[in-house]
């Protein structure tokens, strides 16, 4: 059932009700793609007006410029039971969306070495709500609310709020500050893994996470 | 799934992130953007054969089925039979560590033979060749396989305690 959620209007500094879904189709998913497609090619459009070379294009958008949410529907399709989409929307627009798979991942840090956790495939705000898209994002809160909802579906599945993700390198620092950890050795086609512990997510729905930012 | 999200501004204002000002992002299309060379997998070409045999042996040393130790590392039977058939080109990290954990064995030189960590040195791949070439496909271990997997099991364990 969709509830209603608080996220950050960045343009009057107060918080804003926003829907956060639970289930997210994949209709909808495709329809996220169409709102946000349009802002990652204007990233593209704006580098090459300022004569940015082609070449240099990857390099210099934002990692994730690429993501097609309509393609990762797909795979959601794939595996219904393992993996569930949720997101949140405002004023008919996304604002951010994550699919986690709940079956086939474990834990590489102690205590809990093994254990299952909840394994973020993929997770993303909406091109306007981030700096490197857009000079004025609109809303905040959003990846802070997503990992929220990551760890209380690991609370909700005995998961005691475990919660795994390759991050992209540009999003690493966030996900230090959530409180996750990098596990050494365990890097992977240029991502390294990050892992919340029990205790981090713990800490994090405390409030008190974000001044975790060593490893 | 049923969750209940927080909705205290107190707790919503102190978790400021700086999300704005990177990605907030996660997954597995990066590949699509990262350099070619990046992606190049380290390990010489028969290392996967020399994984999948390495992996057979010890499984077969325990006395388990392919489908039990499927179930014991939490793995797809298909990911297990993959690997062991040195089919596997790309493996996960996760599938290599579960395998490492339930057959005791490195994970380190399960990593390196499986190409996701670079290799120290010639002598892991001298090594490999001498295992591959000293062990067969067959049901019971052979008292030279038996050596064969010791022996290999050996040197890559001074490798991951060197690491």
């Amino acid at each position: 059932m969709p509830q209603g959620i608080l996220i950050l209007d960045r343009t009057s500094g107060d918080f804003v009700q926003a829907v956060f879904h639970e289930e997210v189709k994949t209709h909808q998913l495709i329809e996220a793609e169409q709102q946000w497609k349009p802002h990652r090619i204007a990233v593209t459009q704006r580098l090459l007006a300022a004569g940015v070379p082609k070449s240099e294009i990857a390099r210099k958008s934002p990692q994730h410029v690429h993501w097609d949410w309509a393609l990762k529907s797909k795979c959601l399709e794939g595996d219904p039971l393992a993996l569930r989409c949720y997101g949140i929307e405002l004023n008919g627009e996304w604002q951010g969306l994550a699919i986690v798979d709940l079956s086939m991942h474990v834990a590489h840090l102690e205590p809990d070495a093994g254990k299952p956790l909840v394994y973020v495939v993929f997770l993303e705000s909406a091109p306007w709500n981030l700096r490197n898209m857009v000079d004025e994002p609109r809303y905040g809160r959003i990846g802070v609310r997503l990992i929220e909802a990551a760890i209380r579906l690991s609370m909700s599945e005995d998961f005691k709020g475990r919660v795994g993700l390759y991050a992209l390198p540009q999003a690493e620092g966030f996900y230090r500050k959530c409180g996750m950890v990098c596990v050494e050795g365990m890097a992977y086609r240029g991502m390294n893994l990050f892992e919340l512990t029990r205790d981090a997510a713990a800490a994090f729905l405390e409030g008190g996470s974000n001044v975790n930012t060593n490893e | 799934m049923s969750i209940q999200m927080n909705n205290d501004k107190a707790w919503l204002s102190k978790m400021a992130m700086d999300e704005e000002y990177a990605c907030v992002s996660a997954g597995g299309l990066y590949i699509r953007m990262v350099d070619e060379q990046q992606t190049t997998r380290k390990h010489p070409a028969n290392d996967l054969l020399v994984l999948g045999r390495l992996v057979e042996l010890a499984r077969r040393e325990k006395g388990m089925s392919v489908s039990a130790i499927a179930e014991e590392a939490q793995l797809d039977l298909t990911e297990v039979l993959a690997i062991e058939q040195g089919r596997m080109t790309d493996p996960e990290p996760r599938v290599l560590f579960m395998l490492a954990k339930s057959l005791d064995l490195p994970i380190r030189g399960l990593m390196e033979l499986g190409g996701l960590m670079e290799q120290r040195d010639k002598s892991l791949e001298a090594a490999a060749v001498r295992f591959a070439a000293n062990s067969e496909p067959t049901e019971q271990l052979t008292p030279l396989e038996k050596e064969a997997l010791k022996e290999f099991v050996k040197v890559l364990a001074e490798y991951s305690e060197g690491g």
